[in-house]
């Protein structure tokens, strides 16, 4: 399942120059990929404030595996890997949790985090309806990996490939996981829908 | 991928905001990876860590200049205050008119024609008729 590793692709190209010690060509992989670090994280993790810190985390980890990396698909699956699993920990601490208790934030402030989304009415709401606040509380109630898989398919345009390599799932599990995203999300907003059309 | 056409939840999705790369973050990223000790420290301070401590200097720098070039621009002016005393102690009278004049300009300001708040001024307002026999012998 694993990609040949493209010879092409800028970002195998320094991660190897990398590798044999030019530490600009990491500068070159940061500059190149931190917008889409962000990106993944903002969608995965939601408008939490523990974006930047997981961006900072994601090449920190990248930087930790120049000796063991090897060029198996393109850099950027390889940084959606790791960026995923980042998030997936941080969901996870959050989740052990107990609602609304004090949690610490990435720098050290403490923060009420409550784990029920608050959901309004949606014939009450749906004309001041706030679609991306909307759709980032339907995300956050999908399963982790239905998330993963729909950010990166729709934002990211990965193919099931892909997204089978960064979710350790195979194309025929990843497009199933796929399927069942998208329809628990259009279920969770199909109220929301239908009042704004009323 | 899955042949999917595009309906509404596509476009619902596309609503959700991405974040920018916040201002830094690869300073910071650098600073962190030298401080785990992944990445040796420059030799000699970059331009932006440099710029970062002379920083403060600067500002002191600008605000004593500041405080000087408006020290000089209150001064611009020149000195108002006028010599009234001549070389050997005496008041020139023309100063003394000087003096006069200004008095009644001040006394024009309601703070001055305010007893209570000003009792020097009341003072002089009580006792003027010195300068105005004296402005009567100059004029004879």
């Amino acid at each position: 399942m694993t990609e040949p590793a493209s010879t092409d692709d800028p970002g195998v190209q320094w991660m190897l120059a990398f590798q044999a010690g030019d530490e600009d060509a990491f500068e070159s992989i940061v500059a190149e990929y931190e917008s889409l670090v962000f990106g993944i994280l903002r969608r995965l993790l939601g408008p939490s404030g523990w974006v930047e810190e997981m961006a900072q985390e994601t090449f920190v980890r990248l930087y930790r595996a120049r000796d063991r990396y090897s060029p198996a698909g393109k850099l950027s699956t390889f940084l959606y890997r790791i960026a995923y699993n980042l998030a997936l920990n941080r969901i996870r601490d959050e989740k052990r949790r107990p609602a609304g208790s004090l949690q610490m934030g990435p720098e050290g402030e403490e923060m009420v985090v409550s784990d029920t989304v608050e959901r309004t009415a949606p014939e009450a709401d749906a004309e001041h309806a706030d679609w991306a606040t909307l759709v980032e509380q339907g995300l956050a109630e999908l399963p982790e990996n239905q998330r993963a898989a729909l950010v990166f398919q729709h934002y990211d345009g990965l193919d099931l490939t892909e997204i089978g390599e960064v979710l350790g799932i195979s194309p025929k599990a990843a497009k199933s996981l796929l399927h069942r995203a998208r329809e628990n999300l259009r279920a969770y907003l199909q109220p929301y829908k239908d009042a704004e059309q009323d | 991928m899955p042949n999917k056409t595009k309906d509404w939840l596509d476009d619902a999705l596309d609503a959700v905001p991405t974040q920018p790369v916040s201002f830094g973050f690869r300073s910071e990223l650098r600073d962190r990876l030298v401080a785990e000790g992944l990445r040796e420290a420059p030799e000699a301070a970059p331009a932006g860590r440099l710029h970062r401590m002379l920083r403060p200097l600067m500002t002191a720098a600008a605000a004593v200049l500041l405080v000087a070039v408006g020290y000089q621009l209150g001064n611009g002016g020149g000195n108002h205050a006028t010599t009234i005393i001549d070389s050997d102690g005496a008041i020139a009278d023309a100063d003394l008119i000087d003096l006069y004049e200004m008095r009644e300009v001040i006394s024009a300001w309601e703070l001055a024609e305010d007893a209570a708040l000003e009792p020097a001024f009341a003072a002089m307002a009580q006792d003027e008729a010195w300068v105005e026999d004296l402005l009567d012998s100059d004029q004879e």
